[in-house]
């Protein structure tokens, strides 16, 4: 009884890994949106230089 | 460019739906591990990893059939899984780092083949992504880093098989017949089991969504390289 050990507490640890999952995955969307909008303004100066 | 077809559109709340599914399952339906609240980290760790894997030799097919046809739609689909892929095991690492920490009290072990052959694989197409940029001609490009991608798929299987031909010291086999592999009480539930397949299942979901956005933004990088083509012209 005195020698059973408690579960130790790495809450901390799960919270940051949740974290920086999220964090990343919405960077990376993000990332997908500007290069996206980006691309569609490139595209509508270029259709313009050509006519 | 064409506006998102409705089955893409369909995904993306599926993906949404099934994502917030998986992170309620891991936190209030899986139970708690002996080994501590760092052990839920698992669950999204590892199916990271498996759509990091599953997507580089995605990469693999799609630069073989590049190979075969020289149809650029091949080169899309290829850069497309490895970008999603890097990221998807970058988190893979990050969060096996973390867990490491919390179990271990150390970031990282280099006598760990696992880590070391991840850390690897994650360099050699962070390369990959180098290489591209290094090269002007679309066709030589594509023929390069097709070349590329399928050599580098050999660190997939390298990587999987690491802790299993090496008879892992420390990292956990979670799916195993190794009688002497450590064994985990990662999967010691039902609840637990049907969290860490379901959150597989999520990831894998998410993964093809992914991907469709991105080879729509490969298509649509396409289409700026030939304007800027015909423009110069």
């Amino acid at each position: 009884m005195f020698f059973q050990e408690a579960t130790p507490n790495t809450s901390v640890y799960m919270i940051a890994g949740y974290a920086i999952f999220f964090g990343v995955i919405i960077i990376y969307l993000i990332s997908l949106l500007l290069r996206w909008n980006i691309l569609k303004r490139d595209i509508q100066i270029l259709e313009g230089m050509e006519k | 460019m064409q506006p998102q077809p409705l089955a893409l559109k369909v995904l993306n709340i599926a993906s949404a739906v099934l994502l917030a599914i998986a992170t309620g399952m891991v936190f209030f339906y899986a139970q708690l591990a002996e080994s501590g609240p760092a052990q839920r980290i698992f669950y999204f760790h590892v199916a990271n990893a498996w759509v990091g894997m599953l997507g580089f030799l995605a990469a693999a097919v799609a630069s073989v059939a590049y190979l075969r046809t020289h149809d650029i739609k091949w080169d899309v689909v290829e850069l497309a899984a490895i970008e999603i892929s890097l990221v998807f095991f970058f988190i893979a690492i990050m969060l096996g780092s973390i867990w490491a920490k919390a179990e271990w009290n150390t970031w990282w072990r280099w006598e760990d083949n696992r880590l070391v052959t991840a850390a690897i694989m994650e360099m050699i197409y962070f390369a990959y992504m180098l290489l591209r940029q290094g090269i002007e001609d679309s066709d030589r490009r594509a023929r390069f880093s097709a070349v590329y991608a399928l050599v580098g798929s050999l660190s997939v299987p390298i990587t999987f098989m690491s802790i299993r031909w090496a008879n892992a010291l420390f990292h956990p086999l979670v799916i195993s017949t190794v009688s002497d592999a450590i064994k985990t009480p990662f999967l010691a539930t039902s609840e637990m089991k049907l969290t860490f397949f379901f959150c597989l299942f999520t990831f894998s979901v998410i993964f093809i969504n992914l991907i469709w956005h991105r080879i729509r933004l490969g298509n649509l990088e396409q289409k700026v390289e030939q304007l800027k083509l015909k423009v110069m012209q």
